[in-house]
């Protein structure tokens, strides 16, 4: 069946997979007549990919969600907690989270297996378009919140609200399909969501990961971390040859063996698998952590 | 590698400032107030209106 | 070929063992954290309860005909409120539950406001449950509540969310009104979900309607 050799991805998949299904393991959330979420203690604690805390299995709180729901109140406060565990992720690992522990990533991989022909995004539209998650970052996330408040002093969370997919997929789906309760609530915001949803669903079967290349503020936040996390890529600049086979198998574009450590790297560990004289490695704070 | 180790230093101190920043956050109430978000959910926060 | 069974199974028994610990901790941590809010606060009403011993044993005899929801806690200045007291006055009373934190509960409450003007002709009444100040010793929030309150024009009774009043008004999701009869039990379904002083009324007139 599965030889790890053959298929070295496979391990990254069983990760992903574990870390979705604990991470969201609240199975009476899912059951009918029973609690609709979770409320118990754990959802104080953010996991650290993109996960909606209104899916009826999220056992945690989403960093993303957090910090726009610190930031859009009433009286406005530093998100020191929400902040200091962002940063503290992205300094140990930066974007690894994208490709090992988040679900929504596993679930654009998974949809991209779906054999049709895919779509080749020119790179003069490509490069131009990753910048787009930047400013979803600072507009969504930070900067509406923190400044648009309603007459009566209200804030909202402007990406969770009008464009998360994942929110979308993981908690509005599932919570008006289990629950006949929240159906009546439904309304033009909802069916903008599901378009946006369907679209980006849509889009992940003939493009490799494009929420995580375009829209992630997530992916955005940790890319800022990339080049000094403790845990990064490592090219062995005696051994490589040049041969430009990371290149080649690299989903987002990035060529590992030239730039290393560049924002767009999901660190997925394809391109380490892939080269032929094992010049790439992940070390962490100066010694080699894996190799093949 | 001298160069490299300033590097990992400079990353360390930012972990530890970072752990300190949260830890105060979350001594001052911000923990639960995620959580109280996160347990009575606001639904047009969601998309759900 | 080991390696890759060996961490299936490993994932697997990881697997059970947070959903079995995920679906055994939900009622009782939520209890728990609910109940650290409220502490402070049912020591103050134990305060308020000493006064009231006279007068509870008098009404005693005529809270054993009470069949409806129990639940005990304060208004917003400290003012304690028990349900028998607050369903019996009105043929319905409208729990409409809100946050300090959610833009839709604050965008409905002048419409609420309206409403409550409205239904006081029916004999009918709206009471607010401000579900993230814990009490009085909550001051930040309580602060944020009032200003809220000030600014949307409330006027209409709001209470503190105690363990027993969330028990018997449940809300993993705001806003969300019940409606609850004369004799303290609910009746209709609850309205999850931010709507206009109509559609509220609407479904009270049904529900008076029965």
């Amino acid at each position: 069946m599965a030889d790890l050799k053959k298929h070295p991805g496979l391990f990254r998949k069983a990760v992903q997979g574990t870390w979705g299904l604990l991470s969201n393991g609240y199975i009476k959330g899912f059951l009918p007549g029973g609690p609709a979420i979770y409320e118990g203690p754990l959802k104080r604690f953010c996991v650290p990919g993109m996960n909606c805390y209104s899916c009826p299995g999220a056992l945690g709180a989403c960093p993303i969600g957090a910090l726009q729901a610190a930031l859009n109140e009433r009286h406005r406060k530093f998100p020191f907690y929400v902040l200091g565990f962002l940063i503290s992720v992205g300094i140990v690992c930066g974007r690894f989270i994208c490709g090992w522990l988040c679900l929504f990533g596993l679930i654009q991989e998974l949809l991209y297996k779906i054999p049709t022909p895919k779509l080749k995004i020119p790179e003069k539209a490509d490069r131009p378009l990753r910048y787009l998650k930047y400013l979803v970052l600072l507009v969504l996330v930070i900067g509406l919140p923190l400044l648009y408040r309603t007459d009566y002093g209200a804030g909202e969370p402007f990406f969770c609200k009008y464009i998360c997919p994942v929110g979308t997929l993981q908690g509005g789906v599932p919570l008006v399909l289990l629950n006949e309760s929240l159906r009546s609530a439904l309304g033009w915001l909802f069916r903008w969501k599901m378009l946006v949803l369907v679209l980006c669903l849509a889009s992940c079967i003939f493009i490799y990961r494009p929420f995580c290349k375009y829209l992630c503020p997530l992916g955005a936040f940790y890319a800022l971390f990339q080049k000094i996390s403790l845990v990064k890529i490592r090219v062995n600049k005696d051994a490589c040859t040049g041969c430009g086979a990371c290149a080649k198998v690299c989903g987002m574009n990035v060529d590992p063996h030239r730039i290393p450590n560049a924002a767009e790297c999901i660190r997925c560990g394809e391109c380490l698998h892939q080269c032929p004289v094992e010049a790439l490695s992940f070390e962490g704070a100066g010694r080699v952590i894996k190799n093949e | 590698m001298e160069k490299k180790k300033s590097n990992s230093w400079l990353s360390l101190l930012i972990l530890v400032g970072a752990v300190f920043m949260c830890l105060y956050g979350a001594l001052t109430g911000q923990a639960d107030s995620v959580l109280m978000k996160a347990i009575r959910i606001c639904m047009e926060c969601i998309g759900l209106g | 070929m080991k390696k890759l069974s060996l961490s299936l199974l490993l994932i697997l028994s990881l697997i059970l063992s947070m959903a079995i610990t995920g679906c055994s901790s939900n009622g009782e941590d939520s209890a728990e954290t609910s109940a650290a809010q409220s502490q402070a606060s049912t020591e103050a009403a134990e305060a308020a309860e000493s006064s009231e011993t006279a007068e509870a044993s008098e009404t005693s005899q005529a809270a054993a005909a009470y069949l409806g929801i129990s639940f005990e806690t304060t208004d917003l200045d400290g003012n304690a409120v028990t349900a028998e007291e607050l369903f019996s006055q009105h043929k319905l009373t409208m729990i409409n539950l809100w946050g300090t934190y959610c833009g839709p509960c604050i965008g409905e409450m002048p419409d609420l406001e309206i409403l409550s003007q409205r239904l006081a002709e029916k004999d009918c009444a709206i009471v607010g449950v401000v579900v993230d100040v814990a009490g009085l010793e909550d001051t930040s929030r309580l602060e944020t509540a009032r200003e809220i309150i000030a600014d949307t024009g409330v006027t209409y009774m709001n209470l503190f969310p105690w363990y027993t009043l969330m028990e018997a008004f449940p809300a993993q999701f705001i806003p969300t009104s019940y409606f609850v009869n004369s004799e303290g039990q609910i009746v209709g379904e609850a309205a999850i979900g931010a709507r206009g002083a109509d559609d509220y009324e609407a479904l009270i007139d049904e529900l008076l309607g029965d």
